[in-house]
């Protein structure tokens, strides 16, 4: 047992060194293995920014992170056909500016956020459970029959987009750009939770009518923290589909929104590094159960029960000292 | 002539067929506490909710230093001085006391969407929430978690909140619903206190405090005001023996 402070930064200390037991170990897939690891802390840190610190239970977070994936990919696919992208009287080029490109992300996945947060948040519990999960859901299928972009065969980019002066292509440049993305979203969420924002996330999850009370409209509240949700989960949709080189409707699936809550709930809803110990140990029971049995799903679930049924606070409360209910103010 | 602070002017509410406040007048005005009493299911709790934004009313008007709020949202009228507790402890549990008052202070002056500047480090936040701390007598459980404190700290910890939001009125639900003879003697200091900064609307049931307290006692019965008055008035009118009060006062 140790202070959460120690292990936040064991976590940081040992993700930075990954490249370096990589180079050790003469095997470069373990480097890129733990970019998908960041990758999807990167989401599950945005989606417990409103499930955890806000009771919102989206189901339809593979709407921005397919949203991210697939303007990386529309974006790269234009600039390599020398295509310019045509919406109704609009015309520009593609890119492969990762810079832009992840400028372009964050936009268009906090307009979809707003307008999903906007009508989902009219709802509570089930309702917006199942509400999320429809918007998903119609983009899903919406990228299935869209054949410009390979519809249900996904779309291909030969190369990582680029940043100037690094080798995207290289795995552990690109390990530490996702890296890097990873310590400004924890910088990022973890200055939200403690503004005036993020301390009325908080109290809008316990009490909305004492928020009321002093002034603060929660719906406002929970809107706004929606669509930093939804660029944060966007952004890291576009890291992973420059890691795979590849985006297809799966990441826009309910499976990957179950996916990303998963994460979420293994490794502690409550707790900023929750979601890295989540997406850690997800990955490497995948790959530990994947290599023994091909019904490894079965063997995750059972995990997730007990977890659920003796360690609601994930696998952050078997590590560190104080419960999750003692801090949530500060 | 003096010019109330809260005015009610035919407020009506109902669910169904039953009219929780039937064409009901009421006024409110300065250095004043207005107690509302009446039997269960009156309608005093529903004026509460309809005064503080929390229900829509059907039809009437409310007024606030002559403005009419009647159909200002809850968080609009709280931002105007309408400060209320509730009829059950209604605070965040998970926090700490400090954090509590943070948050109200916060919600008054606006700024609450900002996702940037540290609120724990805002030293005017944390200077204002002592003071009011002070007040309550809370200071020295300003770092206890909220899910820590008694009920009684719980309902003083709820007073200081409605202070915080630099009240033009009070609106209290059952204060001294729970608290021992001490607790209820200490709140009822309290209020002799507060009613100087803003007018207290009370209700309450427990008829020592109203009497010792009230300096206009209202009854309500069936969703209107049956009486209206100072303590021997509303003791001697006998309908509200009949109503409320029983021979027994």
């Amino acid at each position: 047992m140790m202070s959460e402070k120690k292990l936040n930064l064991i976590i940081l200390i040992f993700l930075f060194l990954v490249p370096l037991f990589s180079i050790l170990l003469n095997n470069i897939y373990i480097t890129t293995l733990f970019s998908k690891i960041v990758i999807l802390s990167i989401a599950g840190i945005g989606l417990n920014l409103i499930l955890g610190y806000g009771g919102m239970v989206s189901f339809g977070h593979a709407a921005f992170f397919g949203l991210g994936g697939y303007v990386t990919g529309i974006l790269a696919f234009h600039f390599n056909n020398y295509e310019p992208i045509r919406i109704l009287f609009f015309e520009f080029e593609g890119t492969n500016q990762l810079l832009f490109i992840w400028v372009f992300t964050l936009i268009l996945s906090s307009i979809l956020a707003l307008f999903i947060g906007y009508f989902s948040l009219r709802t509570t519990g089930v309702y917006f459970i199942m509400i999320t999960l429809a918007f998903a859901q119609m983009l899903y299928y919406f990228s299935i029959s869209w054949p410009t972009y390979g519809g249900e065969d996904g779309l291909s980019l030969s190369l990582r987009n680029q940043i100037p002066f690094l080798n995207t292509m290289d795995p552990i440049t690109f390990f530490y750009i996702c890296y890097v993305w990873l310590i400004v979203t924890i910088i990022f969420v973890k200055f939200i939770l403690n503004s005036p924002l993020g301390i009325s996330l908080k109290a809008s999850k316990e009490n909305v009518d004492r928020v009321r009370s002093v002034g603060i409209n929660p719906k406002k509240v929970k809107l706004i923290s929606f669509i930093i949700s939804g660029a944060i989960t966007g952004l890291a949709g576009s890291l992973y589909a420059d890691l795979n080189r590849f985006v297809s409707p799966t990441i826009l699936s309910w499976q990957m929104s179950g996916e990303i809550m998963i994460l979420v709930i293994l490794g502690g809803m409550f707790r900023l590094y929750g979601p890295i110990l989540g997406a850690f140990s997800y990955i490497i029971l995948e790959q530990f159960l994947g290599g023994i049995t091909e019904n490894w799903q079965f063997w995750l679930g059972f995990i997730i029960l007990l977890e659920v049924l003796y360690a609601k606070a994930g696998i952050m409360s078997f590590l560190i000292k104080d419960k999750y209910n003692e801090k949530t103010s500060s | 002539m003096k010019k109330p602070v809260l005015e009610i002017n035919k407020l009506s509410k109902s669910f169904g067929a039953l009219k929780a406040n039937n064409n009901l007048n009421l006024n409110l005005f300065k250095n004043e506490i207005h107690a509302l009493i009446g039997p269960n299911g009156s309608g005093k709790s529903t004026l509460v909710r309809q005064i503080s934004g929390f229900l829509k009313q059907d039809s009437g008007q409310i007024y606030l230093k002559e403005i009419d709020i009647s159909n200002h949202s809850a968080e609009q009228r709280s931002r105007m001085g309408v400060a209320r507790s509730f009829q059950i402890s209604s605070v965040i549990n998970s926090f700490k006391v400090i954090d509590n008052l943070r948050l109200s202070i916060m919600g008054r002056d606006g700024g609450y969407l900002n996702p940037l500047n540290n609120i724990y480090k805002n030293k005017d936040y944390s200077d204002e929430a002592y003071d009011l701390l002070k007040i309550v007598d809370l200071e020295n459980k300003a770092n206890n978690l909220v899910s820590t404190l008694s009920h009684g700290d719980k309902r003083k910890l709820e007073i200081s909140l409605a202070l915080s939001m630099k009240p033009k009125l009070f609106l209290f639900d059952e204060p001294m619903a729970g608290l021992d003879k001490t607790s209820s003697q200490l709140m009822i200091d309290l209020f002799k206190k507060l009613k100087v900064k803003a007018p207290i609307l009370l209700i309450e049931h427990d008829m020592e405090s109203v009497f010792a307290l009230a300096d206009r006692i209202s009854v309500l019965d069936y969703g209107s005001v049956i009486a209206s008055g100072n303590e021997i008035e509303i003791k001697s009118n006998a309908k509200v023996q009949e109503v409320y009060l029983g021979d027994g006062n």
